[in-house]
């Protein structure tokens, strides 16, 4: 039987909770991209606006695949018994907080994107990159001592 | 969703980067933790230090860039028409006719000034001519010239000096701002520091032969003439443009305006705004492509009648004055309107004055009256209007005027044909922008099939027809019913009158015809004897130098500037070179042109003697100093003269009966060359 206090539960639950959600609000992005297609609207389909294109889709794209990323840490928590607290506590937080600022640098960035130039929450996304490389490393590297 | 707004893009990067750091941080906190947390903020103060330090930079030269170039995103001048929005809307419903228009010489007309743009060097060079000098240098992705003020040469100009005759002009340092032309030829514009103008700087990058030549070089204009001194918004707004308008401000200043550099979607298709409004509902573009009729909110030339079709292309490749009223208050020509409507189309033929003068139309016959008018006091100012213009029987002859040559061919008068039968603006090579898949009958030449969609019957009996072998040059429909009798570019280029060759005309008009610009060697006697047994038509009553002088020598010894041209043109033509023996007496002709007056006969000159003889060519410069010009061609005449042991007699290509160069007559002809000044109009 497992412990209702076990933190490695709640982790999961969180991680789940969080991908879950992530999946709803990056695949209503999706709905809304098709959208802006099917209405040909100019901020999204101009050449002017090539760059917020890109990068809307690019936050559309991985906002919903590290969702299903959270879905798949969520159910690996429990292989991962081994592993210090610490670590699996450091490789969830890296890897929510890199959840977060990845695609919400795409999308900002695309916000004010100006001609070719992102706008400058663009550089969240590079910290959100290195965040979920370390989150994934932390997970194999458990993985590989469980 | 704008970049002016960074303290908003600063206050989002901070408050994400801070809640991150802090979800590490939080909690039972380990060294690595705290570390990782400081290096997210880190990472993101430097990042976004270096990003801002960036689009700053890119973002001040950029705008400084725009206030410069005549404003975009004209709003209408016909309050009852829609509003141009730009090809920038066009590509998301139509990406394939975005890619081929992109791909097309007429987008990149006018560009604004950027190392995208600009062909030519700016590498600190400095460039010379007419006793001015100009400096050349690129600051990053600047282009910069040092040059005599513009606003000051502009201010001695328009009261009645001439700027290019002080000595010691002030300085300035001006940022090139925008670029017109990019496939034979760019020339560059900098803007004026008190209003909306912009001069052109005064040379001409040359794309194919990579050098510079002062602007006047670059047409054939009197050698001696004054400097030009072109403004942006005297002629070249209204072709070079999407709807550039001459606009001036409240205190007279000038403002002109352009709904978009360059030839884009809408100076085919007209203000798009309605059409781009009215298809943002799906079902309606889903309706529209069940459907076969064409969407009313857009133009489609493709759909026009041929006429209305031309027009389109005639509103820039036409010779047309705006009328007055129009000029000041508009409504515009709009594509699918009437060209007459607001133009007046200048045509020089007497048919074609006879035609318009008759027309039951009032409107038309005033306009008709008005344009006699125009024309007359042009002609009181100066003689040469006409003549810089058309041939004397009124068949135009300057580029990119097509459609003054398309509107008096027999075949457009019986509505058979626009310049969508040959040309295509989205599936043809950018070059001439000819259909890659024209009509026409399969297994003929695809040069021809335009012809002979309607002209069947020849494609049966090609050879019995041209009287030449079917796959010779002889044999191409428009080599002799579009010869090379148009001067732009520098060199020779299609007429678009489609006509049949005629000895008479040429005895009238002194425009050589297709045959004889093939056939340079033979007299216009010749020509006129072929003409008469393979087409019965009757040979004109000819002069004594019809019967005795060559082509080359008549028109390339003797000949006008143009005439000149033509003639150094059309030796390297290679169509023409098939019908050359193995006595290739081009070369020495070329020779003698290498030295000509005029810099645009010289220019094809050397060019054709790089195509036929490189090994002549080396060395040569059509701007070379006169004294090293005159020796060049000198030494190319000696090595090429006729000689009596070799040559065969020719007196028609100035030769004695023993087949050496004749000097006597030669002189004769050569200084009795027509001086008379030209200036062709392009």
């Amino acid at each position: 039987m497992k412990d209702p206090e076990d933190p490695t539960l709640d982790r999961a639950r969180l991680h789940l909770r969080f991908g879950w959600w992530s999946l709803l609000v990056f695949m209503t992005l999706g709905l809304m991209l098709e959208a802006l297609h099917a209405f040909k609207m100019g901020v999204y389909l101009d050449v002017s606006s090539e760059t917020r294109r890109l990068l809307w889709t690019l936050a559309h794209a991985h906002g919903a695949l590290l969702g299903l990323l959270n879905i798949a840490f969520a159910l690996t928590l429990p292989s991962l018994g081994a592993t210090a607290e610490t670590q699996r506590r450091l490789a969830g937080r890296c890897l929510l907080a890199g959840s977060l600022t990845l695609p919400l640098g795409f999308f900002l960035g695309g916000c004010f994107a100006i001609d070719g130039d992102p706008g400058l929450p663009i550089v969240l996304a590079p910290i959100g990159g290195l965040l979920i490389l370390l989150a994934v490393f932390l997970v194999a590297r458990g993985l590989g001592r469980s | 969703m704008s970049a002016d707004v960074p303290g908003l893009q600063l206050i989002l990067i901070a408050a994400v980067t801070l809640g991150c750091a802090a979800w590490i941080a939080y909690g039972r906190r380990s060294p690595f933790q705290l570390a990782l947390a400081a290096g997210v903020i880190a990472l993101a103060i430097g990042g976004t230090w270096w990003a801002e330090s960036q689009a700053s930079a890119r973002l001040a030269s950029r705008q400084a860039l725009e206030a410069e170039i005549p404003a975009t995103l004209l709003r209408s001048p016909d309050p009852t028409s829609a509003e141009y929005v730009t090809s920038d809307r066009c590509r998301a419903c139509h990406p394939s006719q975005y890619a081929s228009w992109h791909d097309s010489y007429h987008r990149t007309m006018t560009q604004r000034a950027s190392p995208e743009a600009i062909l030519a060097p700016f590498e600190g060079q400095t460039l010379s001519a007419r006793d001015r000098a100009y400096r050349l240098e690129r600051r990053g992705d600047e282009y910069w010239v040092q040059m005599a003020d513009p606003d000051w040469e502009r201010d001695r100009l328009d009261r009645g000096g001439r700027p290019e005759a002080e000595a010691q002009p002030p300085m300035r340092w001006k940022r090139i701002v925008m670029t017109t032309g990019s496939h034979h030829m760019q020339t560059y514009w900098v803007a004026s520091r008190r209003d909306g103008r912009l001069f052109n700087f005064p040379w001409l990058w040359l794309v194919e032969d990579q050098r510079w030549i002062p602007r006047e070089d670059g047409f054939i204009r009197p050698p001696d003439g004054p400097r030009t001194f072109d403004v942006w918004h005297g002629a070249c707004i209204e072709c070079h443009a999407v709807a550039g308008e001459k606009n001036r401000g409240r205190r007279g200043e000038w403002l002109p305006g352009v709904a978009e550099l360059g030839i884009a979607c809408e100076a085919c298709h007209g203000p798009a705004e309605e059409h781009i409004r009215a298809n943002q509902d799906p079902l309606r573009r889903l309706r529209l492509r069940a459907s076969d009729t064409g969407d009313p909110t857009i133009v489609n030339p493709a759909r026009l009648e041929a006429e209305a079709s031309s027009q389109v292309c005639g509103q820039c490749h036409g010779i047309n004055l705006i009328k007055s009223y129009v000029r000041e208050q508009g409504p515009r020509f709009r594509p699918a309107g009437d060209l007459r409507d607001t133009r007046i189309v200048l045509r020089a033929t007497e048919h074609a004055r006879e035609v318009e003068a008759n027309h039951p139309d009032p409107q038309r016959a005033l306009d008709q009256q008005h344009l006699e008018k125009i024309v007359e006091q042009q002609v009181a100012r100066n003689d040469s209007f006409l003549r810089d213009r058309f041939w004397p029987d009124g068949m135009v002859r300057v580029s990119g005027r097509e459609q003054n040559g398309l509107i008096e061919s027999a075949c457009f008068e019986s509505q058979a044909l626009s310049c969508l039968t040959c040309h295509s603006m989205h599936e043809s090579d950018p070059n001439d922008q000819l259909a890659l898949a024209p009509g026409g009958p399969e297994g003929t030449d695809p040069s021809d099939r335009a012809c002979l969609t309607c002209h069947a019957s020849f494609a049966e009996e090609l050879e019995a027809h041209t009287h030449h072998a079917p796959d010779s040059s002889g044999s191409r429909c428009y080599n002799c019913h579009m010869p090379h009798t148009v001067y732009g570019l520098m060199k020779s280029i299609r007429s678009h009158w489609v006509d049949s060759p005629s000895a008479a005309t040429t005895q009238r008009t002194g425009r050589p015809d297709a045959c004889s610009l093939c056939h340079l060697d033979q007299t216009l006697a010749w020509t006129a004897a072929q003409l008469e047994t393979r087409y019965g038509q009757p040979a004109p009553s000819l002069s004594e130098d019809d019967r005795t002088l060559s082509g080359v020598a008549r028109w390339g010894v003797r000949g006008n500037a143009h005439q000149r041209s033509m003639v150094a043109w059309h030796l390297g033509w290679p169509d023409a070179g098939q019908a050359v023996s193995e006595d290739d007496w081009r070369p020495f002709f070329l020779g003698h042109l290498l030295d000509d007056p005029y810099p645009a006969v010289r220019y094809g000159a050397a060019q054709s003697l790089s195509a036929i003889r490189p090994d002549l060519a080396e060395g040569l410069d059509f701007l070379a100093p006169a004294e090293v010009r005159e020796e060049q061609s000198a030494a190319v005449m000696t090595q090429t003269a006729p000689r009596s042991d070799r040559s065969p007699a020719r007196p028609e290509l100035l030769r004695t009966p023993s087949g050496g160069l004749d000097q006597a007559r030669f002189s004769k002809i050569a200084a009795a060359r027509d001086d008379q000044e030209m200036d062709l109009r392009e």
